[in-house]
């Protein structure tokens, strides 16, 4: 399991605010971001900078904003407990749709894990939310990457050691090559060195040897076998 | 098979060769046909098309070498090439060769081809190296999975080739059913749909229909762009939509889906009818062995310079005296063949023109040969052997900064020796793109031929910094070489992501015949392609410097010489305006060396005399500013004839040309202004 990573209060935000862009427009911009937090672009580039040195966040210069693995959980962790706390301000308490969002907002950042527990446990008992809610799938999602092995991206592989493919997430011609140079799902790659200078990398794949540039190895997801 | 087919037929047969690259299929075609071969260009693009002729029997065979894929994609021009071919071409029966020792990706191609409903025989070469392996391989079981008949071979040694002629005048009317694979009940559930859409708007495209159903789920876009001509835009739009609707709904990219259920297919195959040993038995690999000492972390590097260095020697040192001869061979044939003319009471006018533009251009042509054929049969052992592609790998990560690929820098490297045979090396890069790039800033690295040029001016100039001065040329052209590699990738490629994605093939032993039949086709290329216009721009440049009738070779009232007066203004602000310096230019075209030659002629200066005349007509600043003009500006006219080769087009050579130019005049103006700013123009 990765380690908690304390994000300040303004970075949750942006998280939140990357989360749900993505899931309504399928995709976040810098624009998008400043105008969902109603703050300058600027200020959203010195955010986004912080969260990219977390590993939360990968942009490619001028491209769309994506949520790496550890980002995408924590921000859904966010976007949950900001459902749970509105639910409650506005099921259990009548407080009025838009305060309970601003409230759920603000204390969203600082509830504790217990109090947030208590407080699921509650809306449940009282029919509130189902049994199976975002917290319940969070923490089961939770137990199943413990069950299966760690999954790295293939640049970060050491030499020597074998992995399978899980999934190429390269988009166009460079996906079809790997493919078709054999890189598919389920494949075993074994790391055989690397260049001189670091880079390029050297794999053994269906029993032949293919080079590749460590970018290109790190938009390839694999796990230990 | 109706044998009023094939009595029809002539006993005429054609064969395709098809399959991955390193599967020894350019062995296999040497082998078929020997040395009757023809190499030539497939139309509009600059991919290598190699026919031969064969004879078996009673039977003729004509052999086409398709560009070795390892896919029958539209990513590339060597795939499009061979996939055209094979949709729309004239062939009778392909031969797949495949290696059989690395069986799971070179089936992959295999399985596309067979699903393409292409009559094919497939060819598992390298039995050699499979049985060394321990891979046995059940061919009936194999021939029977695939629905195709399997011959075994090894090309390199001739064994297994009467067998396999055999099998293709037997074979070479097979019609088969194309091959079939189960996608999974969604994917299959689309393909019957498009299928049937297909049928509805009546989209032949002289291709399988399921095929092309299947391209089409994939996004592959040349198949798009083929229905969009058949059935038109938008009849072609409800076809995309529909799949892109599904693939919606789908659990996974349908492309992901079909090249896994691909490899489950070949997986399923080669479990029925191969043999090979546990993971952990297999023999410790040789090829790993040499790998860990050629791309060691410390000698890696070392080791590329040393076979640099060695090719270099080779190719220029071995090549000059070869190139000493021909050119005192001309001279005296020159000689001899004047007096000779003059002694026959033929005009002094008429035996120049033989003997200085005719001799002189078809010698201008031949000088280069000594250079290409060394550099070829190094090139040749390079690539045959495996360690090309270990070089590509050390040197990748310093030749993807300049947005170019590893293999770049060999041609880089013999440009300075001369960019003739650097622009022929670039033939090595797969890809277009690092092709254009590489030939493009070809001419920037110093060639032997500019030296002479620093050497007379150093020396008349910059006695006490002579090897300064040529070292910065030297050091100039390569920081241009590497800006205007990140231009020409941000305005001629923009947006393409240049790869390194590349097979690593297991050192070989060269083949001699391999070597030498590549060496020749090198030469022979630059013959014909490059030579033609070579020669006609020596003999064109001989014919204004002698016109009007009546004047000095190359003086003042010579139809260059003219040239060069009109065009003198044109330098005044980089501090060299005078007409010898204009027309000693335009005579570097024929080749850089000739700029000193004509500067002599121009200042009318013996043996010893251009010295002075530099020292009196070049301040020292106008001399380094004419210098940088002679290293960077237009090449020479072997060069462009080259580039024109290469690339197939007039494009190319006139943006070499035209580019280099202007930015030689840019940075001699920057040098020669600069200069006087900083007040070191007395």
């Amino acid at each position: 399991m990765e380690a908690e990573i304390n994000l300040s209060e303004s970075l949750e935000d942006y998280l939140e605010a990357i989360f749900n862009l993505i899931k309504e427009n399928g995709s976040a911009r810098v624009t998008d971001i400043a105008r969902y937090l109603e703050i300058a672009a600027s200020s959203v580039n010195q955010g986004l900078k912080k969260l990219n040195q977390e590993g939360l966040i990968s942009q490619e210069k001028y491209g769309p904003i994506k949520l790496t693995k550890s980002g995408f959980k924590a921000a859904e962790k966010i976007y949950c407990r900001h459902k749970i706390l509105y639910i409650f301000f506005n099921k259990t308490l009548g407080v009025s749709k838009k305060n309970a969002d601003q409230d759920a907002c603000s204390i969203e950042h600082a509830l504790s894990e217990e109090s947030f527990s208590k407080m699921v446990e509650y809306l449940i008992k009282n029919n509130y939310i189902e049994k199976k809610n975002c917290a319940f799938e969070m923490n089961t999602e939770k137990e199943e990457v413990k069950m299966t092995a760690e999954q790295l991206m293939l640049d970060k592989i050491k030499v020597g050691s074998k992995v399978e493919v899980v999934k190429i997430e390269s988009k166009g011609r460079l996906k079809r090559k790997l493919m078709d140079m054999g890189l598919n799902r389920g494949a075993k790659v074994e790391v055989k060195g690397k260049a001189p200078m670091g880079d390029p990398i050297e794999i053994k794949v269906r029993g032949y040897s293919l080079s590749l540039r460590r970018d290109e190895a790190a938009e390839i997801l694999v796990k230990e076998v | 098979m109706s044998l009023n087919k094939l009595r029809g037929k002539n006993n005429e047969v054609k064969l395709a060769l098809a399959g991955n690259p390193n599967s020894g299929k350019t062995t296999m075609f040497n082998e078929l046909t020997g040395s009757r071969q023809h190499v030539g260009n497939w139309p509009g693009v600059t991919v290598e098309k190699k026919t031969g002729r064969a004879s078996y029997q009673n039977y003729s065979l004509e052999v086409i070498d398709l560009p070795g894929t390892y896919s029958l994609g539209a990513y590339s021009e060597d795939e499009v090439v061979a996939r055209d071919f094979l949709t729309t071409g004239d062939y009778d029966v392909v031969l797949n060769i495949i290696n059989s020792a690395n069986l799971d990706r070179n089936l992959y191609f295999t399985v596309q081809l067979l699903e393409m409903g292409v009559d094919l025989i497939a060819v598992l070469n390298m039995a050699d190296e499979a049985e060394k392996k321990g891979i046995k391989i059940d061919k009936q079981k194999l021939g029977q999975l695939l629905g195709t008949p399997v011959v075994e071979t090894v090309a390199s040694k001739g064994r297994g080739i009467d067998n396999l002629f055999a099998e293709t005048v037997q074979h070479r009317d097979l019609s088969e059913a194309a091959l079939k694979i189960d996608y999974g009940s969604e994917v299959e559930a689309l393909i019957s749909e498009v299928v049937s859409m297909l049928k509805k708007f009546d989209f032949t495209g002289q291709i399988n229909q399921r095929w092309a159903a299947v391209k089409l789920i994939e996004h592959d876009p040349e198949a798009v762009k083929l229905l969009e001509r058949e059935v038109g835009a938008s009849k072609a739009k409800k076809i995309k939509s529909l799949i892109a609707e599904r693939e919606l709904k789908a659990e996974d990219d349908f492309d992901n889906i079909i090249i896994d259920r691909k490899y489950e297919f070949i997986n399923k195959v080669i479990a029925e009818s191969v043999q090979r040993p546990a993971e952990d038995q297999e023999l410790e690999n040789v090829s790993d062995k040499i790998d860990t000492i050629v791309t060691n972390k410390y000698l890696g590097i070392p080791i590329f310079m040393t076979v640099m260095w060695a090719i270099f020697k080779f190719t220029f040192t071995v090549g000059e005296p070869l190139i000493g001869y021909i050119e005192t061979f001309f001279e005296a044939a020159g000689g001899w063949i004047g007096s000779l003319l003059l002694g026959a009471g033929a005009s002094p006018l008429i035996t120049s023109f033989i003997t200085d533009g005719i001799i002189g251009g078809v010698g201008s042509v031949l000088v280069f040969i000594p250079n290409i054929f060394l550099l070829f049969l190094a090139i040749g052992v390079l690539e045959d052997s495996g360690y090309m592609s270990r070089a590509a790998y050390v040197m990748d990560k310093v030749m993807s900064k300049l947005g170019l690929h590893g293999k770049s820098f060999i041609p880089m490297i013999v440009g300075f020796g001369c960019n003739v045979p650097g622009v022929m090396a670039t033939r090595t890069l797969d890809s277009k793109r690092d092709r254009i790039i590489s030939i493009l800033i070809n001419p920037l690295m110093s060639c032997s031929a500019r030296l002479p040029v620093y050497v007379v001016f150093a020396g008349a100039l910059f006695s006490n910094h002579a090897s300064t001065v040529v070292f910065s040329l030297y050091a100039l052209g390569i920081v241009m070489a590497v800006i205007m590699a990140g231009v020409f990738n941000k305005i001629l490629f923009k947006g393409e992501r240049s790869h390194f994605v590349m097979e690593l093939p297991p050192y070989r032993f060269p083949t001699l015949k391999g070597v030498f039949i590549h060496m020749w086709e090198k030469v022979g290329a630059f013959l014909k392609k490059a030579g033609t216009i070579i020669f006609s721009v020596v003999v064109l440049i001989w014919v204004l410097a002698n016109l009007p009738l009546g004047v000095e070779y190359a003086s003042a009232e010579s139809l260059i010489g003219q040239f060069g007066q009109l065009i003198a203004p044109i330098f005044e602000p980089l501090g060299f305006g005078s007409w010898q310096a204009a027309s000693s230019l335009v005579f570097g075209i024929l080749a850089k060396e000739v700029v000193v030659g004509t500067l002599g002629v121009v200042y009318a200066a013996g043996e010893g005399g251009l010295r002075a005349a530099l020292t009196a007509n070049f301040s020292p600043l106008a001399a380094y500013s004419f210098l940088t003009m002679v290293l960077l500006y237009t090449p020479c006219i072997a060069t462009l004839g080259a580039i024109k080769s290469e690339t197939q087009s007039w494009k190319w050579p006139l943006i070499t040309a035209s580019y280099l130019f202007v930015l030689a005049w840019v940075v001699a103006f920057i040098v020669y202004q600069g200069g006087m700013l900083l007040g070191l123009g007395v």
